[in-house]
């Protein structure tokens, strides 16, 4: 693959955007199909006994509950990325972004046995830049650690600021391999083209391969 | 008459629990596991006449474990448990012989049909 041109980061952002919405919606089903059998299971009891067991029925209200909040907070996540392509740049919080694109790459994390975990610094000041550009570094970065990982890990995301800069280390933790070259295209050149865009760096650091991406505060106008 | 056994297999063990309970309650010997290798290791020690197989698990994927049982042991019926843009798999998952796919959310009374469907056609064989 060359270099990236327009058409290259249009495909690869259909690409991110396709995974994330499986991600979310696979997510979504499921807790629809927990709400489902334990509807159905009421109505079976129901219609067995022709009583209602109140102790049944605070345990499937309080497990129907809990199904529906951890949908909308995902539903949350799925509108408030979306709403960060109305505009190419705007300020935005590094937390938020980071903490929405791991809550929906949750999913596809979990069917390889990986787990994310948050360490954000306090207090970092907005960023004003792309947020969905760095959604997508971000996303290519953990895609790229996530095919390394033998029988699983976790992946830490670390916010931290100094200055007029803004750092976020992806951390992988666990058994790693080398990657054999079979993927279809060719992510470290999308990194690259990424970060030229963000006008940022990625430093690659350690054995199991810690990605740091900097940016500057104003680095976009 | 014995009681058909049941076992489905779905990382998702609030689903998975509460889909077996329904089961129960229609007369079937259903449980539930929800890891692929305990799948395995139970459909060896304690085979179900039927399988509810979820096909997108962590780890071993659910196309591995209907390999898998196929080969130990090809008259457990297998009905897959699919999600949204899953066809390639589900074709897939025929192609090895599993005995048919139903979509999750499930709806009870037809999934109960493609159960009683499927332990006949484990009973035709004469296994």
């Amino acid at each position: 693959m060359g270099d990236s041109g327009p058409a290259d980061m249009m495909e690869l952002r259909f690409r991110f955007i396709g995974r994330i919405i499986a991600g979310f919606t696979h997510e979504l089903k499921n807790h629809l199909a927990i709400i489902k059998e334990s509807g159905g299971l009421q109505q079976d009891l129901l219609s067995m006994s022709k009583k209602v067991d109140s102790a049944e029925l605070h345990k499937f209200l309080r497990s129907v509950d809990s199904q529906i909040e951890r949908g909308l907070q995902l539903i949350a996540f799925l509108n408030r990325f979306a709403h960060r392509m109305d505009c190419e740049c705007s300020s935005f919080s590094v937390n938020e972004a980071a903490e929405e694109l791991v809550a929906l790459m949750a999913r596809h994390a979990y069917q390889k046995r990986i787990e994310f975990t948050k360490d954000f610094g306090p207090g970092i000041p907005p960023i004003h830049n792309n947020p969905s550009m760095l959604q997508l570094l971000i996303f290519f970065i953990i895609e790229e650690m996530m095919d390394c990982f033998e029988k699983g890990g976790t992946i830490t995301v670390r916010t931290s600021s100094e200055k007029d800069t803004i750092r976020i280390a992806i951390v992988p933790n666990g058994n790693m391999k080398e990657l054999t070259g079979k993927e279809d295209y060719n992510r470290v050149e999308a990194v690259n083209k990424i970060c030229r865009e963000l006008l940022g760096t990625v430093e690659q650091k350690g054995a199991n391969g810690e990605a740091v991406i900097i940016l500057t505060r104003s680095a976009a106008t | 008459m014995l009681q058909t056994k049941v076992l489905i297999v779905d990382d998702e063990m609030e689903f998975a629990s509460t889909l077996a309970e329904r089961l129960q309650i229609r007369g079937y010997n259903a449980k539930s596991v929800y890891c692929a290798e305990d799948a395995i290791a139970l459909s060896r020690n304690d085979p179900p006449d039927v399988m509810l197989l979820d096909l997108r698990m962590p780890g071993m994927n659910g196309i591995h474990v209907l390999k898998t049982i196929k080969q130990f042991n090809p008259s457990i019926q297998v009905i897959m448990l699919t999600g949204l843009g899953a066809s390639q798999e589900s074709a897939e998952g025929m192609e090895i012989g599993a005995f048919d796919c139903i979509m999750k959310p499930v709806d009870i009374e037809k999934l109960v049909v493609m159960i009683d469907e499927a332990k006949n056609k484990k009973s035709e064989k004469g296994v």
